[in-house]
């Protein structure tokens, strides 16, 4: 099995993706998968193989302005990134696919779900950000961009943020191949978290109709809020690994993948 | 700009291409990527170039190798990347490692090369080599004060004082991006003696150089060895002057490709 890398013509310029290829890579069961802000389709790295090999057919993509895929010519709204996912599924002739997305790839995933139910086949909603109006409008002022400092203060001291806010991390190395990918989002790393505050995602999660699961960790930073969304939608699933951060990928992959994959090829 | 990747034996190479014309290849230096060449794309395209700036292996978005290269292994996945391109015969811009897998590559495939302009020729005496094979490499363990990232900027700005803070900045993530094998490609350019495939160039050639390079000594030992080449310095500058000044740099480049 490998990971090849590809691009996809999308609404807003190129869409860039990891799927696995090769034997035993899974033709069976598709999945998208979306990744969070500010990272990239680099988050899920540790978690394909461990997919494919429990029969999926996982692709990876990279949120428009994230990774390799173009950024739009105007700051993108959660609506405009899920309309990453269609050209996604046509390009592998995929006529309906499961999508996961976590933490605000949660949100894209949520709002594609709801505007095209007929595309969807199970939703996994890892960490879904259901903030009420209140608390998003609490958090919508804060991302914005971040000078470059010439003693490259600015380096060091977002890393320590990245540090301070992934409470209980064990795995440094992952939270730099993490950090990298905000890094390599450049100027406009910020828009994938404006765009999810600015977004109604209470509004578009009670109106779900998609078989779904809700996925979290027990120690993850919004654990508090799958805890809501079972609250608001007992009708949905609900799964949760022990332990672990929003780096929960990286931490627990076999665990991660096993988790999906046996929601995925449930009844 | 349309990006894409080409399947070599090395993996996948990954490039960026923009305009029509004729084809120019652009090969960055160590550690960057073809993000060096940002600012480059569109002026250069903009005089009727189809441009295509390629991520050496191991570097930017390319797969890379698993034990340390020669510049003649990078020349040879060059090759593979031109057959997958249908490029019979382009243009190559380059600069410092970019520059040593240029000439490596037109001293042995002559018939793929049409005219190239090589900025910052990496062509040591012995001595100088061996020195820079000796020197240690940057440790990019991770800190979790995020040291590690401060302390290469710090670098970055002590080696090209001058350049934009952008341009340092780029050269830091992608340093890092580049991961604990990012010395690949200076280790290659510092253990090859370009002057014999220097000697063996036959497409007509152009050397830039820039005055903050600490390459630019080498101008002189070119112009004894190849007389017959065309010579072009920017005053000033420093690693960063591709990104930094890439108009004049970019014109430079045009006007000799396109034999203005």
């Amino acid at each position: 099995m490998t990971i090849r890398r590809g691009y996809i013509d999308g609404p807003f310029g190129q869409l860039h993706y990891r799927a696995v290829e090769g034997s035993g890579a899974g033709d069976g069961v598709p999945l998208i998968l979306s990744h969070q802000s500010p990272s990239s389709s680099m988050q899920f790295i540790a978690g394909l193989e461990p997919l494919a090999a429990l029969g999926l057919k996982v692709v990876a993509v990279d949120t428009p302005g994230y990774g390799c895929s173009d950024l739009p010519a105007h700051r993108p709204s959660v609506i405009d990134y899920s309309k990453m996912f269609a050209p996604v599924m046509d390009h592998f002739h995929w006529s309906a696919a499961n999508l996961l997305g976590h933490h605000t790839g949660a949100a894209n995933v949520t709002a594609f779900a709801v505007r095209e139910p007929k595309r969807v086949l199970k939703l996994i909603l890892n960490g879904p950000p259901v903030f009420t109006p209140e608390e998003r409008a609490e958090r919508l002022p804060k991302p914005g961009p971040i000078a470059i400092e010439s003693d490259g203060s600015h380096l060091s001291k977002r890393f320590q943020g990245r540090v301070n806010v992934t409470v209980g991390w064990t795995r440094l190395d992952a939270m730099q191949k993490n950090f990298m990918q905000t890094l390599w989002a450049g100027e406009t790393f910020w828009y994938g978290h404006k765009a999810a505050y600015e977004y109604d995602m209470m509004t578009d999660f009670m109106a779900l109709k998609a078989p779904t699961l809700i996925l979290s960790n027990s120690t993850d930073d919004i654990y508090h809020l799958a805890q809501r969304a079972r609250q608001l939608r007992p009708d949905m699933a609900y799964a949760e690994l022990s332990g672990g951060t929003h780096d929960i990928v990286d931490e627990q992959p076999e665990a991660w993948a096993a988790a999906v994959a046996q929601y995925l090829k449930s009844a | 700009m349309r990006k894409g990747y080409v399947d070599t034996p090395v993996g996948q190479v990954h490039y960026r291409e923009h305009g029509s014309g004729a084809p120019l290849v652009l090969l960055h230096q160590t550690a960057w990527s073809s993000t060096q060449f940002k600012n480059a794309m569109e002026p250069l395209a903009a005089r009727g170039l189809r441009v295509i700036a390629v991520d050496t292996p191991g570097y930017g978005m390319s797969d890379g190798f698993t034990s340390p290269p020669t510049i003649a292994q990078y020349a040879d996945i060059l090759l593979s990347v031109f057959d997958q391109l249908g490029l019979k015969k382009a243009s190559i811009a380059a600069h410092h490692t970019g520059v040593s897998i240029a000439i490596s590559f037109a001293a042995r495939f002559p018939d793929r090369v049409e005219r190239m302009a090589l900025h910052g020729v990496p062509l040591y005496t012995p001595e100088e080599r061996a020195e820079r094979l000796a020197r240690p490499h940057f440790d990019q363990t991770p800190q979790t004060d995020g040291s590690h990232l401060q302390k290469r900027f710090q670098n970055g700005v002590r080696m090209s004082p001058g350049a934009s803070l952008e341009a340092i900045n780029w050269s830091t993530v992608l340093f890092f991006w580049a991961g604990p094998l990012e010395w690949y490609g200076h280790h290659a350019a510092f253990s090859y003696d370009s002057a014999p495939d220097l000697m063996k160039i036959k497409a007509p050639t152009l050397i830039m150089s820039n005055t903050g390079d600490t390459l630019h000594v080498v101008v002189d030992r070119i112009k004894k060895l190849r007389p017959d080449f065309s010579f072009s310095v920017m005053e000033g500058g420093t690693y960063h002057v591709v990104y930094d000044e890439a108009l004049p740099w970019a014109k430079n480049v045009a006007d000799f490709v396109l034999d203005k």
